[in-house]
């Protein structure tokens, strides 16, 4: 029964990052590696003012997405004249010098050690220690994810950024500020994933930077892509999918090390024949 | 002397990056995307040489080019039976990033089914590596026949490149393959023929990592990164471009391990690839 | 939703009940008749071989607990769980052990990250953790209820230190891979190497999955010291020590446990002669080594083992001397507890860091592939 929680938290961690960067890979269709810093950037906000300023978690749910926005803001108006392919690899590369800072730079994050220790959340005398109490903190976070990724994408924001998308000329020929709207959508993006950093590095009570590499991003990327890519449905049940279906392979019964390698193949043979037969993903309606 | 002695290991880096950014900037201005399969291609021909040499005993020339062969052999039908699908459904190079990424993994994975997680060296005997004074510097065997025999591969490139009919086949695709298929060039065939001597060459690159470092199933994601970068600095239109930047890259390597320390220099290729892009995106080179 | 879509959706959701029912009937009874006392350690992974060999020593020492009578008139029952030797895998797993299996103690884990990252669970809940492969120097503050059996890397560090001081080797440059592992021991041996009377002549570190060291050496060359501390795992000292023979470097290579694997010295041959480590030593007894072989199937013995099977009797025979199988009581046995006798070392006694108060060093050296002990 624990074990079903810890999977329901995990899945709704992930549900949280998928629907947030779907906002900005579906939604504005930017092509952004950098999901995994922003994970790392909300978990790394979370954990330090945790254990070295004695915040509540809580509170930390309300600054590290400003702090994550703060940084998108500032990085996403740097790499505002990038464009697709371009765009990935400046966020590849935004991500990849988060990973050093954050190994290197000991006494704020760390360093190699990581940071251990980080609290559960706590109000009023009750404390989410228990694997079912976090559940339901985790699905109401979820939800509340949820409820902000579908009123954007109904909202008139949303649809500007879906018509960015499908063609950014035309849409600048009308006078709108194209550039402005895709800051918004990925500084959005990028707080509301701070909030599955922040989860995750309270549940886990420990974090270091390997939890925020490349693969983790491109983890997400699969999640969205295989539910359907600017589909919110489909960002959820990519993340449910990517995070059960390998557990369930682990009790198939193949040798430890062997499992790990299986896994990872599946996963890759995965996305290339998804690419091939249904690129649009499960529940996609848009074509990529 | 140090000076004398890191340039000559940033040059025997530079040759490294500068054999992988040209068979990857083949694909990427013919196929116009970002081929991370790739990766897998320099782990087959690197896996298959110590399978020939190390295990097997096979001599040196028929193990190289068995291994050649294979990793070409493996771009090839990475071609024929996934990218061409694709290419000719005229899909976005974000699906041919994804499935060639999901390539990549699958290949690391069931190499390290085959040959373990822990490195994996080539040399029958590291000794066999000896070393050879440079006017006070030393290098070993590996680094120089890095430094003498890739200028020689890369000028037999750029002959090809301008004076042949596959060359000119080649550069026809590079810019438009529309027209160019109208005016008589066989796309699919060329396209083979570039996938294959991608392949070869990234096998090249694979072999030499294995008798210079070792392999690790996770090498291919490692080393396709900075060999984006190193192309897209250079110049992503250019033939000469990747190479420049694979020196770039090997020269900043370098001189952050001196003065920054080692454990900054995964951070190098990311902060020029964005300095870059800032001040002049199309690369140093243009077309 | 397509068809293919909702197959997948509901096998999972089949899955995940029949799991879910599986589980809870599992938890009835049993509850008081047993004593259970986790484990953690890495089952997966490319460092899986240390765990599945430490989890052999573990049920060896539980069996012979149970054979001679169990502990306070209960048989002693172990849970095993996977670590993936990392903190976040590990904390996880140690909230499980405690929360769902009631568990008085934790044994483990091995690597340090996993240590460092599950202790606070342990610490909070009161439950005893003891470590019998972590060395980092780091763990002695990581709480009350924390314990290792083998000596931190201060020890081998200053082993090292002073083994090279003694030996007129004062100038050392230093080497060390960026993780807990090699940050840990490089503080530890610029310590020891002051207080040694030697100097640190440059300092530098590599990223984990880095082989390429020949700048590193290029630099470390130039300052021609008299020995070179190089700390990092198979792989990279392989790379590592082939490229400094390119570059002629004739100061001693000296390294830590990890290079006790053979792979490293049979690939070297004759390039790393000479080259020297510390690795604990161990009281290691033929009848255990015998016992392992029976149980694994082949001749294998990883050095954490002998800590994990004498780790599993130390804290039964703290549970008989606190005569309560609860956290706190047995926390306060462990720190009176004399235990002699062990397969790690003649008498373990924990000092007020939960560190063991003694630690045997012995020095291995490298000859053309083959590993000898220093006569000291």
């Amino acid at each position: 029964m624990e074990y079903i929680f810890h999977i329901l938290i995990l899945v709704s961690i992930y549900g949280i990052l998928a629907l947030a960067q779907n906002l900005v890979m579906g939604g504005a269709g930017l092509l952004t590696i950098a999901g995994a810093a922003f994970y790392g950037i909300g978990a790394y906000a979370a954990a330090i003012l945790a254990t070295k300023f004695g915040f509540n978690i809580f509170t930390t749910l309300i600054i590290a997405p400003l702090v994550a926005g703060l940084i998108a803001l500032m990085v996403g108006s740097t790499f505002a004249r990038f464009r697709d392919d371009y765009f990935m690899l400046a966020t590849l590369g935004f991500l990849m010098i988060f990973n050093t800072v954050v190994r290197n730079w000991e006494s704020f994050t760390g360093g190699s050690y990581g940071i251990a220790g980080i609290p559960k959340p706590h109000v009023f005398g009750f404390v989410f220690d228990t694997p079912l109490s976090f559940v339901f903190l985790a699905v109401v976070v979820l939800l509340i994810v949820t409820a902000i990724t579908y009123f954007i994408s109904r909202s008139s924001f949303g649809r500007v950024l879906n018509a960015i998308r499908e063609d950014e000329d035309a849409l600048a020929i009308f006078g709108y500020k194209t550039s402005t709207y895709k800051l918004m959508a990925f500084s959005i993006g990028a707080a509301l994933t701070a909030w599955g950093g922040v989860l995750f590095a309270s549940y886990l009570t420990f974090i270091d930077s390997r939890l925020f590499t490349v693969n983790e991003s491109i983890l997400l990327w699969a999640m969205i892509i295989l539910g359907g890519i600017a589909r919110n449905r489909g960002a959820l049940l990519g993340a449910f999918l990517l995070i059960t279906v390998p557990e369930a392979l682990r009790f198939i019964g193949f040798p430890v090390d062997f499992a790990a390698l299986l896994r990872q193949c599946i996963y890759g043979l995965l996305l290339v024949f998804l690419m091939l037969y249904r690129p649009k993903g499960i529940l996609g309606k848009y074509k990529l | 002397m140090i000076f004398w002695q890191l340039t000559l290991y940033a040059i025997s880096v530079g040759m490294f990056f500068s054999v992988l950014a040209m068979g990857w900037g083949l694909i990427l201005r013919s196929a116009k995307f970002f081929n991370l399969a790739y990766g897998g291609a320099f782990l087959v021909g690197g896996y298959m040489m110590f399978l020939f040499y190390r295990m097997w005993n096979v001599h040196f020339v028929f193990s190289i080019l068995l291994s050649l062969f294979g990793s070409g052999l493996y771009m090839l039908l990475s071609y024929k039976f996934i990218f061409s699908v694709l290419l000719r459904r005229k899909a976005k190079s974000l699906i041919l990033l994804i499935a060639s990424f999901g390539l990549l993994t699958a290949t690391s994975a069931i190499l390290g089914m085959i040959f373990g997680n822990q490195s994996t060296l080539i040399a029958r005997h590291l000794s066999d590596i000896y070393t050879v004074n440079v006017f006070g510097a030393v290098l070993n065997l590996a680094q120089v026949v890095a430094i003498v025999f890739v200028p020689v591969l890369i000028f037999v490139f750029a002959y090809i490149r301008s004076s042949t009919r596959f060359g000119r086949a080649m550069r026809a695709i590079e810019d438009d393959s529309e027209v160019a298929e109208l005016v008589g060039i066989p796309k699919d065939k060329t396209l083979l023929q570039i996938f294959f001597i991608s392949g070869t060459l990234a096998g090249l690159g694979g072999i030499a990592e294995g008798f210079d470092l070792g392999l690790i199933p996770t090498s291919g994601l490692i080393i396709i990164l900075p060999t984006i970068v190193a192309t897209v600095v250079g110049g992503m239109q250019s033939f000469w471009g990747g190479i420049l930047g694979a020196f770039i890259l090997a020269i900043a390597q370098q001189l952050t391990i001196v003065f920054f320390g080692g454990s900054w220099v995964q951070a190098v290729p990311f902060v020029i690839l964005i300095i870059m892009l800032l001040l002049r995106p199309q690369g140093i080179l243009k077309r | 939703m397509t068809t293919t879509g909702k197959v997948i959706v509901w096998g999972v959701v089949a899955v995940l009940v029949i799991w879910g029912i599986v589980s809870m009937s599992k938890k009835d009874g049993t509850e008081s008749e047993t004593i259970k006392i986790g484990f953690i350690g890495p089952l997966t992974g490319d460092t899986a071989n240390i765990g599945q060999n430490a989890q052999a020593a573990v049920a060896i020492a539980v069996e012979e607990v149970n054979n001679s009578g169990g502990v306070l008139g209960k048989k002693v029952e172990v849970v095993y769980e996977d670590d993936g030797c990392n903190g976040a895998t590990a904390a996880n797993a140690v909230s499980k052990l405690i929360n769902t299996d009631k568990v008085v103690a934790i044994l483990g884990g091995a690597c340090s990250g996993a240590t460092l990252g599950s202790a606070p669970i342990a610490e909070a809940a009161k439950v005893v953790q003891l470590s019998y492969c972590s060395t980092n120097p780091t763990i002695s503050s990581a709480g009350d209820y924390i314990f290792r059996d083998v000596p931190s890397d201060l020890f081998q560090a200053n082993y090292a230190a002073e083994y090279l001081v003694r030996n007129g080797k004062t100038k050392v440059a230093l080497l060390t891979v960026k993780n807990d592992w090699g940050d840990g021991l490089n503080k530890a041996f610029t310590d020891a190497l002051a207080k040694a009377g030697g100097t640190i002549v440059i300092a530098d570190s590599f990223d984990p999955d880095v082989k390429n060291l020949k700048a590193q050496f290029t630099n470390i060359k130039a300052k021609n010291p008299d020995a070179v501390y190089f700390v990092a795992y198979t792989d990279a000292s392989i790379a590592g020590l082939k490229q400094a023979s390119d570059l002629g470097i004739k100061a001693q290579f000296f390294g830590a446990d990890a290079w006790d694997d053979t792979k490293i010295w049979s690939e070297l041959g004759s390039l790393g002669n000479g080259a020297m480590f510390t690795v604990v030593g161990t009281n290691s007894t033929d009848a255990f080594k015998a016992k392992m072989k029976v149980k694994l199937g082949k001749d294998d013995l990883i050095y954490c083992s002998n800590y994990a099977y004498d780790g599993l009797k130390v804290i039964a025979e703290a549970i008989k001397l606190a005569r309560r199988a609860t956290g706190p009581a047995i926390k306060d046995a462990l720190y009176k507890v004399k235990y002699t006798g062990g397969v790690s070392a003649k008498e373990l006694m924990f000092d007020k860091n939960g560190d063991p108060t003694s630690a045997a060093y012995v020095i291995k050296v490298a000859k053309d592939g083959k590993l000898s002990e220093l006569a000291q």
